[in-house]
């Protein structure tokens, strides 16, 4: 069946239906087509353009819509508040689909057509990595949004920093540094560590088992496994052979949702301590939170940091979005609610929209955000922040400890080449 | 001369291009040289499924060699000129090899396919997998644009997109002088029946192994086109997503009319790229519908409007002409 | 001897999703990309049932039912046109039916995963090893179906008609076999067990509107290996996409596992191209 050719079209059904194939796919094109470039007005003087960059469909949708809603909810309390000294924030929010070249496309687009100010978002490392040249090359700040291998070195040297790059979420040694060896004095020693199979996971891992294994811990494994995979059964039994104190947990979206479902079915988590990173995301709450009670995760941000700036800001977000249940996150918070801010900041003290003013303001910076104190290392181009070591209960991640003020070394781990 | 929807189209299509190239800003320009760009890629599935009657299954591997082919050379300043042309040649021996293992068993030729397939998710795994040589799953990104022999630099957009259109048309109107020659008439041949192929004296393996080679060649170009338009190669292009919208094209554009699958895939890629992301989450629901929509309803695919329009007009016409000429009534039923 | 047992249910998933794809394809050629979203459609019901308090084994019958009736109105409304269309334009068409349902779920639910508690969270000692109680249920649910499906196939006039069929669908016809109802029988049967075992593996597993995709790529592979001249064939082919995958991740790790097993789909589509089961090439 599969080799014989189409005919001649034979059969006469369906008129009507043909007529409106045929005349409506080909106007939808060639509307598309026609009204690119042409609406290119550029950034009127009155307004601090940003271009969003949120990955709301594909593997990265759930942190992109976090991006999405948090930078919304900061352009519009800064509206309504008068803008910034006179000045508009208006979004120009696109779907990057958690995909490396439509990235760079939409990156263009922003740039090219619709000539924002500054960009800010992305997902993935590798969608991150796929705008840092645009933003480079046309001169426009980029704030990335999520946590990650620091990317903020400049292209062709590791060891001088792009003017025009940062990152606003920890690197791996922010957030382990001080996390790691905490859990092995608590719990013990013996480390087994599970992760996707792709660049993420196995640098983040890279880093984790040299802070283990400085502090006196033991690797009993360290396995990564393809995204798509369907059954960890394999894997769990390898881990519960192993006996380790920690595990650790490295697997990102939904191939994490998996294994915890098929790891407690096994009562992995009755037997050792788990704990990870981009496992037990807010991302992830909804379909495993309820089943991670216990979990120890280390991150930059939660709900119930109390303070009064994050309380102002929680209670906007969920003023603001009220059909979201669960638990508000880093990547909406600290992610882009606090970038936008942080924007603000800058072009108030730059005086001027211009990407050259926004960037050199930006470095140095320092302001409250919903997180807690941020400076923008003007080394480095990292935020300095605050990580918090919780505990997923209650409904929540409760703090169990303030990890103190971290710093990033130098560019140590930096991807761009 | 008789009109020709086929002439008319490529005409319109070919003027658009051009005012484009004079009009349009640099980002206009990108997304406009990535579609025509996946347009030859379907035109080049629509040669091997629509004439030859082999169906590629797994064609983003071709298109994944040429990608990560480009991405070493501009990453590593290695000649395109040079290397560009190799990762044709290695595509196209690789699909030899597929073929001269899949179709010399003669068993269906969908073997051949599922072979393809198979690899091109096992050089999807390996690119993820071998990261400090593809650069893992973020793959080989920021790639500068191709200088060619050290002299002509592509870096200019309205330089790239004028020698990616050339390069596009060029390959274009060779296949189709290819489908129209003699050697067309024996791809036909065998896709109709092989038997009766062979007895006619053509030797059927060949001539497909000629088709799967040269297939494979233009998509692994096209594949280089697009790395060097876009600054990546990721494995993402060797993935189901890219072999699936292959095919999709080719049977919404109509299956051997060479220029229905190229503006299906040129329309439809510069339609996601202008759309609002909002409208766009209905797009996809609108687009899988349609899909079903067209082939219940034109199972040839849009390419094959024309020839519905043609055969409404001449029943038109006749009708008219039955009406003026009462003597011809009653003489074509 | 967990491991045999990890294989087991690998398989026995792999091949219940597998077998709807397999009657489909066998009968009228027709490969049913669709088919993924059917076990999406059947993971999502029972998510909602149980969230609204239905107990979980009442879930799973009513995922298979609403399967099923999706599989109805996917027969009426778009396969029973796609019969003796040549291959591409069936592909064209079950494609776009599992995008827009995979988007239409994405606009409903929202693109994150979903929450189901399993119904049961025990595990038992077997072979001196804890396994866990529901892997077993899943299993012997598994078994116990794909038993009814070859036995159907292999022992009733139903089954017998079926096979005909999928011989010669021509032939059948002569012989007064209906094979318009019995089509549509098939792929309505086919896709409630591809709605059930998207029930039961929603506990152990991401229900998003894109889990589909990973399983129906796997059916794909599962088919081909296995022809469609036996009714063993599927079984045959989850053994080798599924169980024998699970193996091989424990030996030379998961990446790797996959990575043979696609050069293995490969080998064996070489050499065995009527299936793994079928008649040898010629």
């Amino acid at each position: 069946m599969w080799q014989a050719a189409f005919e001649e079209e034979e059969s006469m059904r369906g008129h009507a239906a043909r007529a409106l194939v045929g005349l409506g796919i080909l106007p939808a094109a060639m509307f598309g087509a026609g009204c690119g470039g042409e609406r290119g007005s550029s950034g009127e003087q009155g307004t601090l353009k940003i271009g969003v960059l949120a990955p709301v469909t594909g593997f990265m949708a759930g942190h992109g819509q976090g991006i999405r809603d948090g930078a919304r909810l900061a352009a519009d309390e800064i509206n309504r508040q008068g803008g910034i000294d006179g000045r508009k924030v208006e979004l120009v929010v696109v779907d990057g689909k958690s995909d490396p070249a439509t990235n760079t496309e939409k990156a263009k687009e922003l740039v090219g057509r619709d000539h924002v100010n500054v960009l800010i978002g992305t997902g993935s490392s590798a969608e991150t990595l796929a705008v840092v040249p645009i933003a480079t090359q046309n001169k426009i700040p980029f704030v990335y949004a999520l946590d990650g291998e620091v990317k903020t070195c400049a292209p062709g040297r590791g060891d001088a920093v792009n003017p025009y790059v940062f990152a606003s979420g920890p690197t791996p040694e922010m957030l382990l540094g001080s996390f790691l060896p905490d859990m092995l004095t608590r719990f013990g020693k013996r480390v087994y560590f599970v992760g996707s199979d792709y660049v993420f996971p196995r640098s983040l891992n890279a880093v984790a088992t040299a802070v283990v294994r400085k502090n006196g811990g033991q690797v009993l494994g360290d396995n990564y496994l393809p995204t798509e995979t369907t059954d960890y059964a394999p894997e769990i039994r390898k881990v519960l052979a192993a006996k380790p104190d920690v595990l650790f947990l490295t697997l990102p979206g939904s191939a994490g949702i998996t294994f915890v479902k098929q790891a407690r079915q096994f009562g992995v988590f009755s037997k050792m301590t788990v704990t990870g990173s981009a496992t037990f995301d807010t991302e992830a709450y909804s379909a495993i939170g309820k089943l991670s009670t216990g979990v120890y995760v280390v991150n930059r941000y939660s709900e119930e940091l109390g303070g009064d700036r994050n309380e102002r800001f929680v209670e906007a977000y969920r003023k603001a979005y009220p059909s979201f249940q669960y638990p508000v996150g880093p990547t909406a918070a600290a992610g882009s609610y606090g970038v936008v801010y942080a924007l603000k900041a800058a072009v108030e003290k730059a005086k001027s929209v211009d990407g050259d003013a926004v960037a050199k303001a930006l470095s140095g910076l320092s302001l409250d955000l919903p997180q807690g104190r941020v400076t923008i290392n003007p080394k480095n181009h990292v935020f300095d922040q605050t990580v918090y070591e919780m505990r997923i209960g209650g409904g929540n991640y409760q703090v169990v400890k303030d990890l103190g003020m971290q710093e990033h070394p130098g560019f140590e781990g930096c991807s761009v080449k | 001369m008789r009109f020709s929807w086929r002439l008319a189209l490529a005409g319109l299509g070919l003027a658009y291009l051009v005012w484009r190239g004079l009009t349009a800003d640099l980002y206009g320009l990108d997304i406009l040289m990535v579609a025509v760009v996946f347009g030859m890629y379907a035109s080049a599935v629509d040669l091997a499924w629509g004439y030859a009657g082999i169906l590629l299954l797994g064609s983003a591997l071709f298109f994944g060699i040429g990608a990560y082919g480009a991405g070493f050379a501009l990453d590593r300043g290695w000649e395109p000129l040079l290397v560009y042309p190799l990762a044709m040649a290695c595509a196209s021996l690789l699909a030899v090899v597929i073929g001269f293992v899949g179709f010399r068993r003669g068993a269906s030729q969908v073997h051949f396919g599922l072979i393809g397939l198979a690899l091109s998710l096992v050089f999807e795994r390996i690119a993820v997998s071998e990261a400090d040589i593809t650069g893992g799953s973020n793959g080989l990104i920021g790639l500068p644009r191709p200088v060619l022999a050290g002299v002509v630099d592509l870096s200019n957009s309205v330089d790239l997109y004028t020698a990616v259109v050339v390069v596009v048309v060029v390959v274009v109107v060779a296949l189709y002088l290819l489908q129209a020659s003699a050697w067309g008439d024996a791809v036909r041949a065998v896709r109709m029946d092989e038997r009766k192929a062979a007895s006619l004296g053509y030797d059927v393996l060949a001539i497909k192994l000629q088709v799967i080679g040269l297939v494979a060649a233009v998509i692994a170009l096209a594949g280089a086109l697009f790395t060097s338009v876009n600054g990546t190669a990721y494995p993402a292009l060797f993935g189901i997503v890219v072999n699936m919208q292959a095919l999709v094209w080719v049977a919404l554009g109509g299956a051997g009319t060479l220029l229905g699958p190229l503006l299906v895939a040129t329309a439809l890629k510069l339609t996601e790229s202008y759309l609002s992301d909002a409208a766009l989450d209905y797009y996809q629901l609108l687009l899988g519908l349609a899909f079903v929509v067209v082939v219940v309803a034109l199972p040839a695919g849009l390419g094959g409007v024309p020839r519905i329009a043609r055969k409404h007009a001449a029943l038109l016409l006749d009708r008219r002409a039955r009406k003026a000429d009462p003597a011809r009534l009653g003489g074509r039923r | 001897m967990q491991l045999a047992l990890n294989a087991l249910t690998a398989t026995s998933v792999l091949a219940l999703v597998a077998v709807g794809l397999y009657i489909v394809y066998g009968l009228v050629g027709v490969i049913n990309m669709a088919h993924g979203e059917m076990l999406t459609i059947g993971a999502y019901t029972a998510v909602v049932l149980v969230g609204a308090n239905v107990p979980f084994w009442l879930a799973i019958v009513a995922a298979t039912a609403v399967s099923a009736l999706v599989g109805l109105a996917l027969e009426a409304g778009v396969l029973r046109y796609l019969y003796g269309i040549p291959g591409l334009a069936t592909l064209l068409a079950t494609w776009g039916v599992s995008i827009a349902l995979q988007q239409a779920l994405r606009l409903h639910f929202g693109p994150s995963g979903q929450y189901i508690d399993a119904p049961l969270n025990s595990t038992v000692q077997l072979f001196g090893e804890a396994y866990p109680a529901y892997r077993l249920v899943l299993l012997g649910i598994a078994v116990c179906v794909l038993g009814g499906v070859v036995y159907t196939l292999t022992r009733t006039t139903v089954g017998i008609e079926i096979r005909a069929t999928m011989d010669d669908r021509q032939k059948a016809e002569l012989m007064g076999i209906d094979t318009r109802r019995l089509l549509r029988g098939a792929v309505v049967a086919g896709t409630a067990i591809a709605g059930l075992a998207g029930a039961l593996i929603a506990p152990i597993t991401a229900v998003t509107p894109l889990m589909g995709l990973d399983y129906v790529v796997q059916s794909f592979l599962v088919v081909m290996v296995g022809g469609v001249e036996t009714v063993l064939a599927p079984i045959a082919g989850a053994t080798l996409v599924g169980g024998i995958g699970s193996i091989a991740t424990n030996a030379v790790g998961a990446t790797w596992a996959q990575i043979m097993i696609l050069l293995l789909v490969a080998l064996s589509v070489y050499f065995r191209p009527n299936g793994l089961v079928g008649r040898p090439a010629q």
